[in-house]
């Protein structure tokens, strides 16, 4: 990472930060998560993220979600409130987070379908993001202008995002 | 279930295990503000106070989810057996292993009361089993 005005100077694709949240409940992995407490983790720190992009949900573009189960990108859209809470099953049926679906996730595969490496996997959900934004990604969306990354969630009780766009 | 254990012996979880050895099964409690969660930590994780001590409690409880384990996470595990999200009466809810009758036929709210089964280490754990009447 390095400041916008050096990487304009440089031979990639400036892709910049613009925005970020985390957020906990209580400590990780001390009891069991249940859902009626961490249902929504994360919601505080999305709204600060998006807050800092001055952006609404609807504008991303290309959602890089940790995925240690399909349940937890079902979670991570209700918590951004692109549907209601206890929607997100429905939500995302019918194609909604395919490579062309109205909220694509993880065209890499994700943590489910291309590879976990310990907690290097959430630098692959940055890596992705940036690759997407910058047109050279394997499965490339048409365009994308701003995506966002996650890691750890409802099961860790705790969640990071960061919020990527083009400059 | 487990029938062996193969890290007991933690300063941090020593309490816990000096307590099975007894027949009590016992959860950090804040000194603080009375705040009880398992596993241990060398703080509490709602007040941050590190005034800890422990509390020996009843242990029943109600399923709140469960899952059969087909593939143990280490050796030591006799598989398959049926992993569950206890919520406690008097604490936090806690994992724990159902044993006999709760093992053949679980149910998310079924009542459980608090047993204790020895591995062939010697070493006895917690477990629950379906509550009677």
């Amino acid at each position: 990472m390095t400041t916008l005005e050096r990487a304009r100077d440089l031979p990639c694709v400036p892709i910049a930060v613009i925005g970020g949240g985390m957020e906990y409940y209580q400590v990780g992995y001390v009891n069991p998560p249940l859902l009626r407490e961490v249902g929504m983790v994360g919601q505080q720190a999305a709204r600060r993220a998006r807050a800092m992009a001055g952006i609404a949900a609807e504008e991303i573009d290309v959602f890089c979600l940790y995925d240690p189960t399909s349940f937890e990108v079902i979670r991570q859209f209700e918590m951004l409130g692109l549907c209601a809470e206890g929607e997100g099953g429905p939500f995302i049926e019918g194609g909604t987070i395919a490579l062309d679906g109205e909220y694509p996730v993880n065209p890499d595969g994700g943590t489910l379908a291309h590879s976990y490496i310990r907690t290097q996997q959430m630098t692959l959900r940055i890596i992705e993001i940036v690759r997407q934004l910058r047109g050279t990604a394997v499965n490339q969306l048409p365009h994308p202008e701003i995506g966002l990354a996650t890691a750890a969630g409802s099961g860790a009780q705790h969640i990071e995002m960061i919020l990527l766009g083009k400059v | 279930m487990i029938v062996s254990v193969s890290t007991t012996s933690e300063h941090i979880s020593q309490p816990f295990w000096d307590g099975t050895a007894q027949g009590q099964f016992r959860v950090p409690e804040c000194q603080a503000c009375g705040h009880r969660f398992f596993g241990p930590e060398p703080a509490c994780v709602r007040c941050q106070s590190r005034k800890l001590g422990w509390a020996s409690l009843d242990g029943s409880g109600v399923v709140y989810s469960f899952t059969e384990v087909h593939v143990p996470p280490e050796p030591g595990y006799e598989v398959p057996y049926v992993l569950a999200v206890i919520e406690l009466d008097d604490g936090p809810a806690v994992f724990s292993h159902l044993v006999g009758a709760a093992a053949a036929n679980p149910r998310v709210g079924m009542r459980v009361t608090l047993a204790f089964r020895t591995g062939a280490d010697g070493v006895a754990l917690p477990v629950h089993v379906e509550a009677s009447g």
